[in-house]
Parts: C-alpha cells; sequence; structure tokens
C-alpha cells in the first residue's frame, strides 16, 4: 500500500503546482473572481501571453516564473520521492 | 544487426521528434528567455536575474506569485484530503466487491480520460447561478439561500474548482491505491478478520 500512497502523494503535487486547464477554462485567465482562483499556471500564462484585460505582455518575466515553478516543482518532488520512499521501508 | 538497430531508430525517430519539437525546444527557449528583457514578444537585451528578482521580490509582481503559490499549496492540501481520501474510500469499496464493483470500477475512472476542457465548461455549466443543474436543484430542494452564484464567489470559487478536479481525476488515485491493496496477499486480510479487524481497523493498519 505504501508505495500506491507515495505515487499517488507525488503526482497530486505535481499535479496541483501545474494545476491549468480547469482553472483557465471555470475561472478565466485572471482567475476570477478578484484572482481568488489564481493559481501559478495561470499567473505565469498571462504573463507571458498576455491576458483577456491586461495587455502587457513579458516574455521574460514569463520565462523567469516558468524556469522558477520548473525548479521548484522538480527539488520539492524529489524532496518528497525520498521521504516517502524512506516511510516506506520503514512500514 | 545494423537492419535492427536502422527499424529502431526509425521507429523511435517520429516520437523524439515530437519530443524535440514540444518538450524540449520550448523548454530550453523559456530557460533562455527567463534570462531576457522583453518587449512584450520581441527579445531585447540580456538581463541576467534581473526577471527572477522582480517576480520573487518586486511589488506587484511578487505580491500576485505568492498569492498564486499560496492558492496552489491550499489545491494540493484539499486534493490530498478530499480527491485521495474519497480515492481511498472508493478502493477499499472496490476491493471489498461489493455489488456493482464492477460497474463502478469503469465509472470512477471513465472522467480521468476526458479531457480538462470538457470538464471545466461542464462544471461551469452546472454551476450555472441561474441554470445550473446545482442551483436548480437546490432551489428545488427549498433550499434558496444555499444557491449561491459558486464560481462568482471569492469564498466558493476555488473550492468549486477543487470538487471539480475531484471529480475529474477521482479515479486515478482510486485505481492506484486499488492496486495497491490487491498486492496484499488475501491471508493477511484473513487472519486480521479472523483476529477481529473490523472494516475501520482494517483500514487502518493492514491496507
Amino acid at each position: 500500500m505504501a508505495p500506491s500512497v507515495t505515487i499517488v502523494t507525488v503526482l497530486t503535487f505535481i499535479g496541483a503546482m501545474n494545476w491549468f486547464e480547469l482553472p483557465y477554462v471555470m475561472a478565466g485567465v485572471n482567475g476570477s473572481p478578484g484572482g481568488a482562483t489564481d493559481v501559478l499556471g495561470l499567473y505565469f500564462y498571462r504573463t507571458a501571453f498576455g491576458g483577456a484585460t491586461n495587455g502587457i505582455q513579458d516574455f521574460g518575466r514569463g520565462s523567469a516564473l516558468a524556469v522558477l515553478m520548473f525548479v521548484a516543482i522538480g527539488a520539492v518532488s524529489a524532496l518528497l520521492l525520498r521521504v516517502l520512499r524512506r516511510r516506506e521501508m520503514e512500514l | 544487426m545494423t537492419r535492427r538497430r536502422l527499424w529502431i531508430a526509425a521507429l523511435l525517430a517520429p516520437g523524439a521528434f515530437i519530443l524535440l519539437a514540444f518538450v524540449a525546444l520550448p523548454m530550453a527557449g523559456a530557460f533562455a528567455g527567463a534570462f531576457r528583457a522583453y518587449n512584450g514578444a520581441a527579445p531585447g537585451a540580456w538581463v541576467g536575474l534581473a526577471n527572477f528578482r522582480e517576480v520573487l521580490l518586486e511589488q506587484p509582481f511578487a505580491g500576485m506569485t505568492w498569492r498564486a503559490l499560496s492558492h496552489n499549496i491550499v489545491v494540493f492540501a484539499a486534493l490530498m484530503v478530499v480527491q485521495n481520501g474519497t480515492a481511498y474510500l472508493v478502493a477499499y469499496g472496490l476491493l471489498r466487491a461489493l455489488p456493482g464493483h464492477r460497474v463502478h470500477r469503469v465509472l470512477v475512472f471513465l472522467p480521468v480520460v476526458l479531457s480538462a476542457v470538457v470538464v471545466g465548461f461542464l462544471w461551469k455549466l452546472l454551476l450555472h447561478p441561474l441554470f445550473g443543474v446545482v442551483n436548480t436543484a437546490l432551489r428545488a430542494a427549498g433550499l434558496d439561500a444555499w444557491a449561491l452564484s459558486w464560481l462568482g464567489e471569492p469564498e466558493t470559487a476555488l473550492p468549486s474548482l477543487i470538487l471539480a478536479n475531484t471529480w475529474h481525476f477521482l479515479g486515478f488515485p482510486a485505481l492506484v491505491l486499488l492496486a495497491g491493496m490487491q498486492r496484499i496477499p488475501p491471508e493477511v486480510i484473513e487472519a486480521a478478520k479472523l483476529d477481529g479487524a473490523g472494516n475501520g481497523a482494517l483500514m487502518r493498519w493492514v491496507i
């Protein structure tokens, strides 16, 4: 059971951090209402490609956000995997 | 041998090309672009780490970054509890082979194969404040005060999205957890039952 919990936890983490399609379709690119559903995926997309209301587009900042997300998600996922694998050994 | 290698190369080429063109190249582009100033989409001078400093430390960008990150963390925690918790219960129900478990195994997994765009529009319609099924049902039940504009209020918008995601993705953790449960030898579960373990104890300690 423990290996299943490990893989589900890590995949849920990656999915939650890369959450994009559902908020984009249901709440729009600005994370309406009032940014209450703004997530990193929407924010970086909006920054890089411009939103419906904010025409300001900045590929540089968007790319920087994307790179930060990539590095952070990779690092935390690796850490999570290590910790949970150790937990598997103990169980 | 070379013939065989040629075959392998030919079969790998389309997949490798797609991966290269649509994953590797854009990623390399983003890595390069992150260190550049842009005027819209037009590349400008190299600016080193200025973009990173702006999105992490300078307002208003930094505020939005941290707010978005906090939402991501809330979503992760909520999905772990709501989505994966429900998936655990569903998986246990499927393991126990309750009546109709074959149909349920398919039904639970079915939404996972749907596109997120389809699920998004579907739930947007279901949650529509005036014509949505959810609010119509609530009004029919006399719960008019509960018929909120689910996606329009800051307090309910994120939870609504999390529930929609849970509905969409429930089948995946359920299937993985079910596979994990089925790996446990039946004798172990049988022995635990003989020792007087009920459903609760089985779920907490055995599987």
